[in-house]
């Protein structure tokens, strides 16, 4: 445990390393993080909403002018954190290459900085969002309180996907091609635009396979208050951490080989 | 169990390989089953067994490809060995790559503060040695601008600053110390110095066979992987350089490119061989070597050496003030005049080299580089053949020997 915080105080400076240099000489900085997921959201709900004339399905009652905006962007801050630590991690060795070749230190430390980055971005969309459900006078609410489990339950996918796609994208470089073709597929195969309740149930089947249902319903649930299902959550929460303990124990063994191949 | 072993880097028959395999799948496959060995191989280091003391300071030498790095590696713990163990006991601060992790745009101060985790420093530990680092880096204003303003100099230093600002218990050092110019490379020197005199283990790879034994009394010669020689760095130096010889006779190079630099620390003004446009008659005159050299009052006494080249660049002799222990005297402005005579000169006839250098008091750190500064000719009477002539003595034996 001691070890965990150690390994979290020296990830921190990682981060926010790459944060700075990210936004250093851009006019308004850290607002990109915001501007980009709030273009994304005006887009998405432009065409959904003014052209399909898509309303959100299911039980919530609450159908008020722009709900459905704010439903897409509770889904969109999940899935666009999980998407970008995927992109990203599947070229995160060769991108420190010079690191990995020549400085001793825990090469988990690279996965636990990516994260740490995206969640911060992250975080500060959920703000935005907060902001703009309170503008609206739809929150606070007390199922706001579950927003730390569905934001634990991310953050342990990003883990995950992290130290897997870091350590086999180094060896099998076409990952680099492969995921943000997955991802952007993955968009409309997870329940951002729709509840997954809605799907229809060869959807639904698929639906159950990707790990990022759970998370995105959940943060829903949580945004909005709607129920949540316990009893569905204990399976997949088990399996997250078993492909925890198989990611860390995939990333020892392939990390050997890193310096090699870069 | 020996109750005390002061055996601090212990490598037993270590192997490094690199796996040619092109198919990604395969090298995935392989490293996932760790089974490293099968399948088409580079081997860059072959069964190397190496011990190092606490504070030993071992130099590596050999040629570009020969190993040396790798073997710096292996050691740091970045490569893994392919065969074999290794164990290391206490803090390695790896002077490999300097700045890695440095980014362009950040400032000196925050990439010092930022990249703390990559040398184990925890925010907490890296702020309170910030000070002692920018003080030593001393590079001003500069460390509030970003890195990429820096001149290469400047990078290096705030680099090695705060890479040797751990306390190390051993220092791994590939080539760090050409970099920088002369007043920092003598400070730079200054703290491997002093880190080795508190008790650090020092491990030095170099081009450069004089610093090797300069600073280490224990040499190791690397060749295709394999170590051809552990012992006294002297004795290494020999080694190696008469193989290296032997291989360069074969590959008949021309003259190597004659290096010629000065620093702030100190510059040549003038070096002449008096009366070196008159041949000189071999065993009869003197070689007089004149040096004029400028250097900064502020340092303590340069010290100068001067070498001998035959006119294929081999070095025939050298002489240095402070192996003869010749105090170098300089006015105010640290202007000086030296002068070094080779009594009844003992070469042979040819055409010949000098070089000369002005390096620290400690004969270490090259302040002033004039190599093949000048040229002499040597003439003789008579048909000896060779560069030099020994003293000879003929006797009469005995037949019945």
């Amino acid at each position: 445990m001691g070890s965990l915080i150690d390994q979290l105080s020296l990830a921190w400076p990682l981060a926010k390393r790459d944060v700075i240099a990210r936004y250093r000489g851009s006019a308004v900085g850290l607002v990109w993080a915001l501007i980009t997921p709030l273009a994304v959201v005006a887009v998405y709900s432009l065409v959904f909403e003014g052209v399909f004339k898509a309303r959100w399905a299911g039980g919530a009652v609450d159908q008020g002018q722009g709900s459905y905006a704010l439903r897409l962007f509770a889904g969109l801050i999940v899935f666009g954190s999980i998407s970008e630590v995927a992109g990203r991690a599947t070229r995160l060795i060769q991108d420190n290459a010079n690191l990995v070749k020549r400085v001793v230190f825990p090469l988990e430390l690279l996965c636990v900085a990516l994260v740490m980055q995206v969640a911060l971005h992250g975080l500060l969309q959920a703000a935005v969002l907060a902001a703009w459900l309170l503008v609206v006078g739809d929150g606070p609410r007390w199922s706001w309180l579950w927003l730390p489990l569905a934001a634990a339950w991310t953050v342990a996918l990003q883990v995950v996907l992290a130290l897997v796609l870091a350590s086999v994208g180094c060896y099998v470089r076409d990952l680099q091609h492969v995921v943000p073709v997955l991802m952007s597929g993955l968009l409309f195969l997870s329940p951002v635009f729709y509840p997954a309740a809605a799907a229809p149930s060869a959807l639904r089947v698929l639906l159950n396979f990707n790990p990022m249902s759970m998370p995105i319903e959940l943060a829903r649930a949580a945004w909005f208050g709607d129920a949540i299902d316990w009893k569905q959550l204990a399976v997949p929460a088990l399996g997250m951490l078993l492909a925890m303990y198989f990611a860390l124990r995939l990333f020892k063994r392939l990390r050997f080989g890193f310096a090699d191949l870069v | 169990m020996p109750t005390m072993d002061d055996t601090v880097i212990e490598l037993v028959e270590v192997a490094k390989s690199y796996s040619l395999e092109p198919s990604p799948w395969k090298r995935l496959w392989r490293q996932l089953r760790a089974d490293v060995t099968s399948g088409p191989h580079h081997h860059a280091l072959r069964n190397v067994n190496l011990r190092v003391r606490r504070g030993e300071a071992v130099g590596i030498v050999g040629r570009n490809g020969a190993g040396k790095s790798t073997l710096l590696q292996v050691i740091c713990g970045v490569l893994q060995p392919t065969h074999g163990h290794r164990r290391v006991d206490g803090r390695i601060a790896a002077l490999l790559e300097l700045g890695a992790g440095f980014n362009p745009e950040l400032t000196g101060r925050e990439n010092v503060r930022l990249n703390g985790p990559l040398l184990g420093l925890t925010p907490a530990q890296i702020a309170a040695r910030l000070p002692e680092i920018i003080a030593f880096a001393d590079i001003g204003a500069f460390i509030d601008q970003p890195v990429r303003s820096y001149s290469s100099g400047m990078f290096v230093r705030l680099a090695f600053s705060m890479a040797t600002s751990v306390e190390p218990d051993i220092l791994v050092i590939d080539e760090a110390l050409s970099v920088g110019d002369g007043a920092f490379a003598r400070k730079s020197f200054e703290r491997i110095m002093t880190l080795k005199q508190r008790g650090a283990t020092l491990l030095f790879c170099s081009h450069s066979l004089y610093q090797v034994e300069a600073m280490c009394s224990r040499a190791i010669w690397l060749n295709d992987g394999i170590v051809q020689f552990d012992g006294p760095s002297h004795q290494a130096s020999v080694e190696y350089s008469s193989w290296m010889g032997a291989t360069e006779a074969a590959a008949a190079g021309a003259l190597p490119e004659p290096v010629r630099f000065d620093t702030a620390s100190a510059a040549f003004v003038k070096v002449r061989v008096r009366g070196g446009d008159i041949p000189m008659r071999s065993r009869l005159d003197d070689l007089e070597i004149h040096l004029h050299f400028r250097s900064d009052p502020a340092i303590p006494a340069p010290t100068v050496g001067v070498t001998l080249h035959a006119s294929d660049g081999r070095t025939l002799s050298s002489a240095g003030s402070w192996i003869e222990g010749f105090v170098i005297r300089r006015d105010a402005s640290g202007e000086a005049r030296v002068s070094l005579v080779f009594p009844a000169v003992a070469l042979l006839k040819g055409r010949y080299f000098v070089s000369a250098y002005v390096l620290c008091e400690r004969g270490i750190n090259v302040y002033s580089s004039a190599e093949q500064i000048c040229t002499f000719n040597i003439v003789q009477d008579g048909p000896l053949q060779g560069i030099v002539a020994l003293p000879v003595e003929w006797q009469q034996d005995r037949f019945d020997d």
